[in-house]
């Protein structure tokens, strides 16, 4: 395995008196497939140039490998950055831009060509060497991108938004293909986006970030169901949001004296009696039905059902709150709109966590189109 | 056409084409044909018609005097002054009945020679006429002298191009890479404001530089290798490197600006990914930016080439005469001196084909098309 682990070490940056990203304690595991998912402006690209050596942390310090990166210019680190433009060179031809970095090294010509040849072959691109690289189209040249970036053997690939445009049909295929190559080479992956389908189906860990602050670090499924803060929880995923006050907790059950009722849910660490709290409850958790069979439930008029397939949405109000919520075929057969409804859910299904800043649901409504 | 009428409507539209053809047609086009149909036409200062015109013109001048003199005795003392030719008295004596008698006998004579002088220019060019008036003798006439003159205004406007490129690319690309948009709005501040001043008084202010008694000469007078009051001074207006300092300067500004357009149009991201693949700084400038930048050095070196090579107030101001002319200064002479505009049309498209000369073999060498210069 070609990887190396990289591990930061209290590592913040400024911009003048702006602190762009918080001291941040971060180990990423040699040939991991990483991926650093927040909302634009969070800080991503910030730690990202960091680790490549082009900005250098305010305070803290990173590792890779055995190696303390502090005092070593970007072009003698052991890693590559795909940037969020790609920023391949126009003026040189497929191979040549493949061949770069072995080019900076020294490597004769027979032998560069030789490399790219075989990275053209890795990348799925033979036969188009000698394009130039505004005579390919977006997936091509995303490819041209990896494969000059993995030309120069790094031990971290650091990917900063590399799919941002293409289109969604190909977008999907390049993330298969993305984590093709991270198995085939073993290189260590640091991928940053602000799109949670790819950093949840792509990597092997995630990390949530917001306002230069990383608010979770754990595996795609741990994210989607045990987020650990308000923003996780709203920002992945779509989750319905009651808020309300702490009457009592119990077996790691807390009750929420919410605006629509008492209602019930797992605890989340470190929460207390009396204090302001959220409940999370997920869409596809919520079951319909006209009497409810536990006392976990509220009282709803349907506003309006959408057909999506596989799921069917529901929108429902509930005094001036409005609950989303998705069935599958079968459990929406039986469910009469004229009829007086109640949702209801387990109580292991939802979580309640103090109160905090929620994800801005721009974001979300960008994610629904997607 | 389409396109501009649409955003201005016809009436303007038409207006716009119209005011930009006279300008074609009354700045461009008139004045290089006149000069071209002028370089063409031979004009033999020995031939027996020049000849014959010189003589008229003596001849009627002579006349002139005569009959002045007849009139109003020889010119002595005409308006109140002195004429200080005429010390001796005694030719300022009243012409007698027989010096006005001989006078006027010299008078016919002279009118006769004119006629005759006449009837033959007038011959002459009816000869002219029927032959064909155009050759290329005055491209070929050139002078050994004239020649060596030529190329060395050429080299020196070769060397101010190397120059101000040498000069002006680490300059373009701190502005353009290196530098926030405080710095580099301070930067263009001081790059333009001696441009604010007049390129006459650009020059003159390079005079107190190397004048004897000038900045130069005092700071060597100060480290004690020279002696203003002996006048033991180094002449610097002797040295052709003054002139090509002094065109640096006045035209690096029409190097950087290219240089730095094209260089500010580079995504940063792409020095940076050269970087990252392990390339030290020589080679992010031999393979990214200097190929991304050519179209911007080509329309530089042209443009600083030909403003050099046809430079007429730096070499007149800066040499005082204390070196030998550039070519420029000699198409003037043509023009002006010795009033030959046919020969100094000559020389002028000479210059004027070698600075094409120049933009094609810059455009081969760069391997820029025209469409790409003109971005
Ligand atoms: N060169 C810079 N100068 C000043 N502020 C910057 C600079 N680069 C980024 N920032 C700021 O730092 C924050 C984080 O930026 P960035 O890391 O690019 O975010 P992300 O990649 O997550 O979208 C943003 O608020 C951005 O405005
Ligand atoms: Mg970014």
């Amino acid at each position: 395995m070609r990887g190396k682990e990289v591990v930061l070490d209290k590592v913040s940056a400024k911009f003048g008196d702006f602190t762009a990203v918080n001291p941040t304690d971060l180990v990423v595991n040699a040939g991991e497939f990483f991926s650093i998912l927040g909302p634009s402006g969070c800080g991503k690209t910030t730690i990202l140039r960091m680790i490549s050596g082009f900005l250098n942390p305010a305070s803290g310090s990173i590792r890779i490998g055995e190696d303390i990166m502090t005092g070593v210019p970007a072009n003698q680190r052991p890693t590559a950055l795909i940037f969020q433009n790609l920023a391949l060179f126009p003026y040189m031809s497929v191979w040549e831009n493949i061949a770069f970095g072995l080019e900076a090294r020294g490597v004769g010509k027979t032998e560069r060509r030789k490399r790219a040849m075989e990275l053209i072959e890795l990348v799925a691109l033979s036969g188009e060497e000698m394009k130039k690289i505004d005579e390919l189209s977006g997936g091509q040249r995303q490819r041209v991108a990896v494969a000059r970036a993995l030309a120069v053997e790094p031990a971290v690939l650091l990917l900063d938004e590399p799919l941002s445009a293409l289109d969604l049909k190909l977008r999907q295929h390049m993330r298969a293909e993305l984590r093709q190559i991270q198995r085939m080479t073993g290189v260590t992956f640091i991928y940053i986006t602000h799109d949670q389908g790819e950093a949840l189906t792509m990597s092997d860990r995630v990390a949530v970030m917001n306002h230069g602050r990383i608010e979770q670090i754990d595996t795609s499924d741990r994210i989607y169901d045990h987020p650990s803060t308000p923003f996780v929880a709203s920002f992945v995923g779509e989750n319905n949001i009651l808020r309300g006050r702490v009457t009592a907790i119990e077996n790691g059950i807390a009750t929420l004296e919410s605006e629509l009722g008492s209602l019930r849910g797992r605890k989340a660490p470190e929460l207390a009696v009396g204090v302001d709290a959220m409940l999370f409850v997920r869409p596809e958790v919520l079951k319909i039905s006209e009497q409810p069979q536990s006392d976990n439930s509220v009282a709803v008029k349907p506003v309006r059902r959408d057909m999506e397939g596989a799921f069917v949405n529901w929108v429902l109000s509930a005094g001036k709150r409005s609950l989303v919520a998705h069935l599958t075929k079968a459990a929406d057969a039986g469910i009469d709109h004229d009829r007086s409804l109640h949702i209801e859910f387990a109580v292991d299904d939802a979580i309640v966590m103090a109160s905090g800043e929620l994800a801005d649901t721009g974001g979300q409504d960008d994610e629904a189109s997607d | 056409m389409k396109h501009l009428i649409e955003i201005y409507g016809w009436p303007l539209t038409t207006f716009f084409s119209a005011c930009v053809g006279l300008w074609l047609a009354i700045l461009i086009v008139a004045p290089q044909f006149f000069m071209a149909e002028l370089s063409l036409r031979f004009e033999d200062r020995g031939d027996r018609l020049t000849q014959t015109v010189n003589d008229l013109d003596v001849l009627y001048r002579h006349k002139g005097t005569m009959e002045y003199d007849l009139e109003h005795g020889p010119a002595c003392n005409t308006m109140g002054m002195i004429n200080p030719m005429m010390t001796d008295d005694s030719s300022c004596a009243q012409l007698g009945v027989e010096g006005k008698l001989r006078l006027e006998q010299q008078i016919l004579e002279t009118e006769d020679l004119i006629q005759s002088l006449l009837v033959e220019e007038q011959n002459l060019k009816e000869i002219k006429a029927q032959q064909y008036p155009y050759s290329v003798k005055n491209y070929t006439a050139m002078t050994g002298l004239h020649a060596w003159t030529l190329t060395k205004t050429v080299v020196f406007a070769l060397t101010v191009t190397l120059i101000a490129l040498a000069a002006c690319y680490p300059v373009a690309y701190a502005l353009a890479l290196r530098s926030g948009p405080v710095k580099t709005a301070i930067l263009f501040t001081a790059l333009f404001v001696p441009y604010a001043v007049n390129e006459l008084m650009r020059i003159y202010a390079w005079l107190t530089v190397f004048d004897l008694h000038g900045l130069l000469n005092t700071l060597l007078a100060i480290v004690g290798f020279a002696a203003l009051a002996s006048d033991e001074v180094i002449v610097w207006y002797r040295f052709p490197g003054t002139v090509l300092v002094v065109l640096v300067y006045t035209y690096i500004l029409f190097m950087v600006f290219p240089i730095y357009n094209t260089m500010a149009t580079l995504d940063p991201n792409q020095v940076e990914a050269a970087r990252d693949l392990g390339a030290k700084t020589w080679r992010i400038h031999w393979r990214i930016i200097i190929p991304h930048t050519k179209p911007g050095i080509a329309v530089g070196c042209i443009m600083t080439f030909m403003l050099a090579a046809g430079s007429f107030s730096v070499p007149h101001i800066i040499t005082r005469g204390l070196q030998p002319k550039w070519f420029t200064q000699l198409i003037y002479d043509k023009f002006f001196e010795s009033s030959n505009w046919n020969l100094g049309s000559a020389y002028s498209f000479t210059l004027l084909l070698i600075c094409i000369l120049f933009i094609l073999a810059i455009m081969a060498i760069f391997g820029v098309k025209l469409r790409q210069l003109a971005r």
